[in-house]
């Protein structure tokens, strides 16, 4: 496995554990805007999961990225975040 | 448990039907907290679903004051600085200046009087725990932090006079400090950063320790009920046979203090109704030389039976066991050796075995902190007191029964006193530390006792029992609602301690003459360890019962054997009369 898809692997399971009702297939796929439960408060305890499981403090101005499961593997692949993990 | 750990935990229920619905009634934004609170609850639940309800944001008193209009079946008040007074929080301002503190200290006395009489109220229609601050208080007073302000003492006493009024007064239970300090330090507790952004001011370890802490208290396990100790090199330090009455110790002359201690331990639990048992390798009479001392700080009479022999430990704990009439998974075997541990572990399943630490002062320390763990209990009945007694008494009785059953009956002067409908947290006890005579094995948690309670189509009958050999207070609980016209009993419990007494016979011949009636249908259910009532169902129906059973008034009169005690019946409604 790659570096990149073992990210995304363990993103998955971030998400699987913070929405459980949203089907394995679709996580990929799950976005703010695909996910009723996603709000505010859900964000919050996903950095918290994702801050816990890649060993990493996310800097509060970062979660305006945490938008879509995309756009958080996008963050997370970025080398300079890769290197301080 | 990490927070991944917490959700998986609290997912692994969410689509079970059956629910158990908490309040966590907080000033602070919840987040985690919540989490680890719910997946700290489901720990302690055998099955079922946890709703955790969070109420307004830095309004308290007012969520408070909502659940006592429709309680869930628990409340737990992590309670911060902040919520007695916003000055002494990180997320307000215009507080720090020197000429606050008299204003600040008032406010938080009216908040605290407050949330005394509202806690109090709750506290008597669900079970409430309570966590007094755990994080730091700003700093905002005059001197430097490492000298204590005034103020901030006059804060702490007023929080303790707060906490003790609650814990002596009401049935709010309150999270104790000291052994929060210990596993979480107050250092590490604070999340600034997580505070100031989103109101939520723990670190996730902090939030984990203090959810389980509260959780403990809502969801509290079943004490264990009796301790095996060894003799030499535990109970005391030395070795009798070899050493010497004189030389055996428990002293600071000694250097042998933490034995002391562990005597002080099992002197303090013998108290509150723990069996204390001895099994140790020695000449009987030699053990009993060194049980005599006068200096022994435990009672010698708390220390029942006593196994002095060159026999396998193994037998002489089955033999205690057998005295004590429970089971092995309820009792905890202390020895200073492995290979006694080992022996008793295979040789009596289920017993758990920890070995004594001789010589580690500090790890003796420990395992007596932990034994408080395992065996204390926020209440002590009168039964507990009589325990140890009791059970002396009754190995008199029993002899006596065994040899002449009937004769023993005639001759106890056996007194049975009925309490129709009469609740306390004895019959709550029993009820969920009876295995034998045990109608189906259920268990019920606080909130589903006080709905019972609450059902008008509900009944309870609690049952007294003494004789001329012993009295041992409240042995028995009946209780079921009315179908149908039918009395239905779902609990029924017996303790051991009074079997062989036809004190059973006694409850059913009251049944059917209080509920006036002709059928007691019975919500039987075998489990693996109650024979005794299995047995009973069986000789009054001459069949072995398979599931829930219908008893009439005329079979149960065509089986029932005489009947000798005298009878007395108390009603919480009716008074008291004598029945029979």
């Amino acid at each position: 496995m790659t570096p990149s898809m073992e990210i995304a692997s363990q993103l998955e399971d971030c998400l699987a554990v913070v929405f459980p009702d949203v089907p394995t297939k679709q996580l990929r796929n799950a976005s703010v805007s695909s996910v009723a439960q996603w709000d505010s408060l859900a964000t919050l305890t996903l950095v918290s999961v994702i801050e816990e499981t890649f060993q990493m403090q996310i800097p509060a101005d970062d979660l305006e990225e945490f938008l879509s499961f995309e756009l958080i593997l996008d963050y997370l692949s970025r080398p300079a975040l890769r290197a301080a993990a | 448990m990490t927070l991944v750990e917490a959700l998986r935990i609290v997912n692994s229920r969410a689509n079970e039907t059956a629910r158990h619905g908490f309040s966590l009634a907080c000033g602070f934004t919840p987040l985690h907290f919540k989490t680890f609170f719910a997946a700290q609850l489901v720990e302690r639940t055998v099955a079922g679903r946890i709703d955790v309800e969070v109420g307004l944001f830095g309004d308290l008193p007012g969520t408070l004051r909502r659940l006592i209009e429709n309680p869930p079946d628990g409340v737990a008040v992590p309670l911060e600085w902040s919520d007695l007074d916003s000055r002494l929080g990180f997320r307000s301002t215009h507080g720090w200046r020197i000429d606050r503190g008299a204003d600040i200290l008032s406010s938080v006395q009216m908040r605290l009087s407050e949330l005394s009489l509202v806690l109090t109220e709750l506290s008597r229609r669900t079970t409430v725990a309570l966590s007094l601050p755990t994080l730091p208080l700003p700093p905002m007073f005059k001197p430097p932090r490492s000298m204590s302000d005034p103020i901030v003492l006059e804060l702490r006493r007023q929080l303790a006079e707060f906490a003790a009024g609650l814990a002596q007064t009401s049935k709010v239970r309150v999270v104790d400090s000291q052994q929060l300090d210990l596993v979480s330090p107050i250092s590490t507790r604070y999340d600034t950063a997580s505070d100031l952004r989103t109101g939520f001011p723990y670190r996730p370890e902090h939030a984990c320790l203090l959810a389980e802490a509260l959780a403990n208290l809502l969801r509290p396990v079943t004490p264990m009920k009796a301790i095996i100790t060894d003799l030499d090199n535990t109970l005391w330090s030395g070795i009798i046979g070899e050493d010497g009455i004189d030389e055996i110790s428990w002293d600071l002359d000694h250097k042998t203090q933490a034995h002391g201690l562990y005597q002080e331990m099992l002197a303090s639990l013998s108290g509150l109704g723990v069996f204390i048992g001895v099994a140790s390798k020695n000449d009987p009479l030699v053990a009993q030389q060194g049980l005599q001392r006068a200096d022994l700080v435990l009672s010698r009479d708390s220390l029942f039976p006593i196994e002095a022999n060159w026999g396998a430990k193994s037998e002489s704990v089955r033999r205690i066991l057998q005295t004590w009439n429970i089971g092995a998974e309820s009792v905890l075997f202390l020895d200073d050796s492995p290979i006694e541990l080992a022996e008793v572990a295979a040789g009596v399943p289920g017993i758990q075995c920890r070995q004594f630490p001789t010589g580690d002062a500090e790890a003796i320390l420990q395992l007596i902190g932990e034994m408080r763990d395992l065996f204390g209990k926020t209440t002590v009945t009168l039964e507990d007191q009589l325990r140890v007694s009791s059970l002396r008494s009754s190995g008199v009785a029993v002899a006596s029964a065994a040899t002449e059953p009937e004769e023993f009956l005639r001759q106890a002067e056996a007194e049975v006193t009925l309490e129709w409908n009469m609740p306390d947290d004895r019959c709550f006890e029993l009820i969920n530390k009876t295995n034998q005579f045990n109608l189906n094995g259920q268990r019920l948690d606080e909130a589903a006792w006080r709905r019972r309670l609450a059902d008008p189509q509900s009944f309870l009958l609690a049952v007294r029992y003494g004789d001329k050999y012993a009295p041992l207070g409240k042995v028995s609980v009946l209780a079921g609602r009315w179908q149908n016209g039918i009395p239905n009993i779902d609990i029924w419990v017996l303790s051991c301690r009074a079997f062989s007494r036809r004190i059973e016979h006694v409850v059913l011949q009251a049944c059917f003459e209080r509920f006036d009636c002709e059928q007691l249908h019975f919500d039987f259910l075998t489990t693996d360890r109650n024979a005794p009532l299995r047995e009973l169902l069986t000789d009054l129906c001459s069949a072995e019962p398979n599931g829930p059973v219908t008893l009439t008034r005329t079979t149960f009169k065509s089986h029932c054997p005489s009947l000798y005690a005298k009878v007395l019946s108390h009603d919480s409604l009716n008074g008291n009369r004598v029945a029979a």
